[in-house]
């Protein structure tokens, strides 16, 4: 309930018209056009097409790539197009536009065909708007929209005909599964959508279009499933979102970081994701998901610390294996955080821990080692994570080269002369695989930086120091909130009914509720019962 | 604010109540009470739980103000100014030392190079963060640690239980002495009425109707805890050694051998533990902060936590000067200060208020 | 005593950055400082002066009439 008096307050902040510059600066491209003040605009407006043309001349002054094209169409009527070369469709423009202007039926008079023209829209197009704002035109042009102004009207219209150069839906790169589906999103929102779209066929999933950037005018989508998500969360998006005043956006994390909850955690408050599943997911759950143009990357939010440590692979193999395999990430993420401090700990506070075998082994390969254990664990740390930001930023060609040259030197010629020992060698690259293991790049990256600070208060107080380590990082976590949702949801604060998705995954058919906290409006999911075996079928 | 529910208060109690219990008290508590340390720490929790009950009472008649603003209207403005004082010094005190007991255990068990001041401010610092995030936190942080604290807790008696002196059991069961008991439910009960403090913040727990109920689960469950510590120690080394060791507790722990493979467990244990013993100090020390921007009326308490912080670790290093005077100072004062504003002080105000009550039948009207 | 100082320091600057930042009032940062001016000079005090009074021999003192009722010593 607490979650939802918070929305309240932020809603009626949020009801503040001076807080809400996004209607009133971008506008919305499938708002009605015919609005009272573009239509008073239209009064003053200048109704000769030459002076339009010279205003739209001196906006785009000295930009080459906007074609001016006048012709004639119907009844003698002179027209011209404005756009963008190599942002439009200029198949389309010829065939269903300029040719099919010219070639309107109408009577003799120029009246008339203007008449045919705006309202008969008798252009064999799927879509138009119809403006009078100069300004509203230039916008849509830089759009990749068509302009057309007629002579002797001050309303002009504008073709949605934009086709940009852009890549194929291909295989998601970076959240590989085995089984399920395999197209990522792409840099273009549209076909993104349209991904999103053919999962979630149903009138309920809604999109909400702004636009970002004063330079770039970056498409963002807001999407959500009405009736699944609560109305609240989708206005505190909306209100956070329009607190950003920005140049450009380039990818989603610029939406990301002006969005977070808490500006200065290492920890991701929102999680972006390439797959199309995985965001129909997440809004089936009752979250909204942000697309922004251009990148593949899109934004879900609010999420959870344990949202990060499922794949999308869970949901498509056996339950009890992906429960298995979820548990074993849960114990990696502990290594990659606590293994080179505990190791660090271990060998110089609290030697008596370890067996006395295993002890005489250790002891023997840190003998020859000149470095005390923690500025050991500190060189072999760093200089891994060189191999791995060196192997992640090569040309690929070379990228083998380094890791084979990293392992020999790290590996082997390290330890032969004696720099590092043999069980650091082997605790750096657990750790390393440990790190690869958690499914969310950015919360491993969060893990690899508060590796080191644990690390530090492990070679000052030993096991101390390193549950000093956990409990600020812990109060941290517990502190953290990602759109009103605590972040250790299912945990800290307990809600038990959740823990079939935390704990474990459990199977479909025990999916009955959704997740709890994001106040969902149903939380009751579509469901099946247990499904029965054969001979229980036969006997009821 | 958001309203604590009750798994998170019972959560933090039990570890508020049995961390330093467990590994403080045992040996003073079976030094004085023998064979009878088990049932004197089951007297001692229900005390303890009695002591909550006066501040439940006093709590409930004003359930929706805090008790720091509204104990002036009780008995008087220049009476309640410093007994909350007092009550502020008694949390700060409390928490200082615990602080200093925990660094005693941690300078002489395992860091003997470290100046005690290091660990103390080591914890300090995580306190401090702890009181500043603040109540939430505080009481979110518990229900994280819980599982760990219990489990590290409960997987003692398993790995030691081949080493126990079973014929003892007679004894345990057979001797009484009731001075013996009372004088260990004497020793051991403040650490169980050490959950008066809710008296603090009594109007976050959502429903605080059910709060006795909470506070006896709790009570209940920290007592079990202490006990499967407790009963395994005194038949490993007799209470005559239990009473003689400074901390029983962590030699029960060094008992433990996992099959060969990990021999010396205790740096874990006590790890996993530790993070109990940062709770309680975050909760006596949160107590006092709140209670101290309720009493000088600022709006916020979190600008005060760093400070006060820093006050309780310089305290904690400097109030005895060895471990031995802070034994004698528990033994001949810090018990009875601890009843004094666990027991004396909320039941002045019920008694107060009780009788102004009857007096003033219209203004209070009897619940 | 060096460590001590650049502690308060410490303290001293993130809290006033706190202040600045919340916009407190006047009377609790007036407060906040007067709380850690009192531990700064405590601990400056136990430092220079490491037998000067703590409050633990004074809370015996008081209860000592008491205790010796309890301990029969």
């Amino acid at each position: 309930m607490t979650i939802f008096r918070w929305f309240k307050t932020a809603k009626s902040a949020l009801g503040n018209p001076g807080l809400d510059p996004i209607r009133s600066v971008a506008g919305q491209p499938n708002a009605n056009p015919q609005q009272p003040s573009d239509l008073e605009e239209a009064i003053d407006a200048p109704i000769s097409m030459e002076q339009r043309i010279g205003w739209y001349r001196e906006q785009f002054d000295r930009c080459s790539d906007v074609v001016y094209f006048s012709f004639v169409a119907g009844a003698g009527t002179a027209c011209s197009v404005i756009f963008i070369q190599g942002i439009i469709n200029e198949e389309t423009l010829h065939r269903q536009i300029i040719e099919a202007a010219m070639t309107i039926r109408s009577g003799e008079s120029s009246e008339q065909f203007v008449r045919q023209l705006f309202e008969g829209r008798r252009l064999p197009v799927s879509s138009m708007d119809i403006t009078a704002s100069l300004t509203e035109g230039l916008r849509r042009i830089l759009l990749g929209e068509v302009l057309l102004i007629v002579d002797g009207d001050a309303r002009m219209i504008l073709f949605p005909i934009e086709k940009f150069a852009m890549r194929a839906v291909s295989n998601a790169e970076n959240e590989v599964v085995i089984r399920g589906p395999r197209d990522a999103f792409v840099e273009d929102i549209s076909t993104n959508l349209t991904l999103l779209r053919r999962r979630l066929k149903s009138p309920a999933l809604k999109t909400e279009t702004y636009f970002f950037g004063k330079h770039t005018q970056t498409k963002v989508l807001i999407t959500y499933i009405d009736g699944i998500c609560m109305e609240g969360l989708v206005d505190e998006v909306k209100h956070r979102l329009s607190r950003i005043r920005i140049d450009g956006v380039l990818g989603s994390s610029y939406i990301q970081e002006a969005v977070a909850d808490n500006p200065f955690s290492p920890f991701p408050q929102t999680m972006y994701t390439e797959r199309p599943d995985v965001v129909a997911g997440a809004l089936l759950e009752g979250r909204v998901a942000i697309f922004v143009d251009s990148t593949p990357m899109q934004i879900i939010a609010p999420v959870t610390f344990y949202m990060m440590m499922q794949s999308a692979e869970d949901y498509y193999q056996n339950y009890i294996s992906a429960t298995w395999i979820r548990w074993i990430r849960y114990l990696y993420l502990l290594i990659s955080l606590l293994l080179p401090s505990l190791y660090v700990a271990v060998t110089t506070y609290h030697p008596e821990m370890l067996p006395a075998n295993l002890l005489i082994t250790v002891a023997g390969s840190r003998d020859i080692v000149p470095f005390p254990a923690i500025v050991e664990a500190f060189l072999m740390e760093i200089s891994f994570e060189a191999i791995r930001e060196a192997t992640v930023r090569m040309p690929k060609q070379i990228g083998q080269a380094i890791s084979v040259i990293g392992a020999l030197v790290i590996g082997t010629a390290a330890v032969q002369a004696g720099i590092v020992s043999g069980a650091m060698v082997i605790i750096v690259s657990i750790t390393g695989i440990a790190s690869f293991i958690i499914p969310h790049y950015e919360l491993g990256l969060a893990l690899r930086v508060l590796r080191f600070p644990i690390m530090i208060m492990a070679g000052v107080f030993g096991l101390l120091g390193i549950v000093t380590g956990i409990i600020l990082t812990f109060l941290h976590l517990v502190s953290l909130r990602s759109f009103g949702t605590p972040y250790l949801t299912p945990t800290a604060p307990l809600v038990l009914a959740d823990w079939k998705d935390v704990a474990v995954r459990a199977p479909w058919w025990r999916m009955k509720a959704r997740p709890h906290l994001y106040q969902t409006d149903h939380e009751k999911r579509e469901h099946f019962g247990k499904p029965k075996l054969p001979e229980e079928e036969g006997s009821s | 604010m958001e309203r604590i529910p009750h798994s998170q208060l019972i959560m933090l109690l039990i570890i508020f109540e049995f961390t330093a219990t467990i590994s403080f008290v045992l040996g003073p508590l079976a030094a004085v009470s023998n064979y009878d340390a088990w049932i004197a720490l089951i007297a001692a929790g229900m005390i303890g739980w009695g002591f909550a009950w006066i501040s439940y009472k006093l709590a409930m008649r004003r359930p929706q103000q805090f008790f720091v603003q509204y104990g002036s209207q009780i008995i008087g403005r220049w009476l309640h100014i410093p007994l909350s004082l007092l009550l502020v010094f008694y949390f700060l005190h409390s928490a200082s030392i615990i602080l200093r007991e925990f660094g005693d255990f941690m300078v002489t068990e395992y860091y003997q190079q470290t100046p005690i001041w290091a660990v103390a401010a080591v914890i300090g610092l995580c306190v401090a963060c702890a009181v500043r995030i603040g109540f939430e936190g505080i009481f979110r942080c518990a229900q994280g640690f819980f599982f760990i604290i219990l489990g590290s807790i409960f997987i003692v008696p398993f790995f030691i239980n081949k080493e126990m002196n079973f014929a003892m059991m007679s004894a345990l069961v057979k001797h009484r002495e009731l001075p013996e008991i009372l004088r260990g439910a004497y020793l051991a009960s403040p650490m169980y009425g050490g959950i008066f403090v809710i008296l603090v913040f009594f109007p976050w727990i959502k429903n605080g109707k059910k709060t006795m109920r909470s506070l006896g689960l709790a009570t209940a469950v920290a007592i079990f805890c202490v006990l499967i510590h407790l009963v395994p120690a005194m038949m490993i080394f007799s209470p005559k050694l239990v009473g003689d060791l400074t901390y029983p507790d962590l030699e029960l722990m060094r008992y433990i051998s996992v099959g060969d493979f990990l021999e010396n467990l205790d740096p874990i244990l006590v790890a996993s533990w530790s993070s109990g013993i940062f709770l309680t100090i975050s909760l006596y020390l949160f107590c006092a902060v709140f209670s101290l921007s309720q009493l000088l009326k600022m709006p916020d308490y979190k600008p005060l936590s760093f400070s006060v912080t820093a006050i309780v670790v310089t305290l904690s290093i400097t109030m005895a000067r060895s471990s031995n005077e802070l034994t004698l100072y528990m033994k001949h004062a810090g018990m009875l200060f601890a009843y004094i504003c666990q027991f004396a002080i909320p039941l002045l105000y019920l008694t107060v208020d009780t009788i102004r009550g009857k007096f003033q039948k219209t203004k209070y009207p009897a619940k | 005593m060096v460590l001590l100082i650049l502690v308060y320091l410490l303290i001293f600057g993130y809290e006033w950055m706190f202040a600045r930042r919340k916009q407190m009032d006047r009377r609790s940062i007036t407060i906040v400082m007067i709380l850690l001016v009192c531990g700064f000079l405590y601990a400056a005090i136990q430092i220079v002066y490491p037998y000067s009074l703590t409050p633990n021999p004074l809370l015996q003192e008081a209860f000592r009439p008491l205790s010796h009722m309890i301990w029969r010593e």
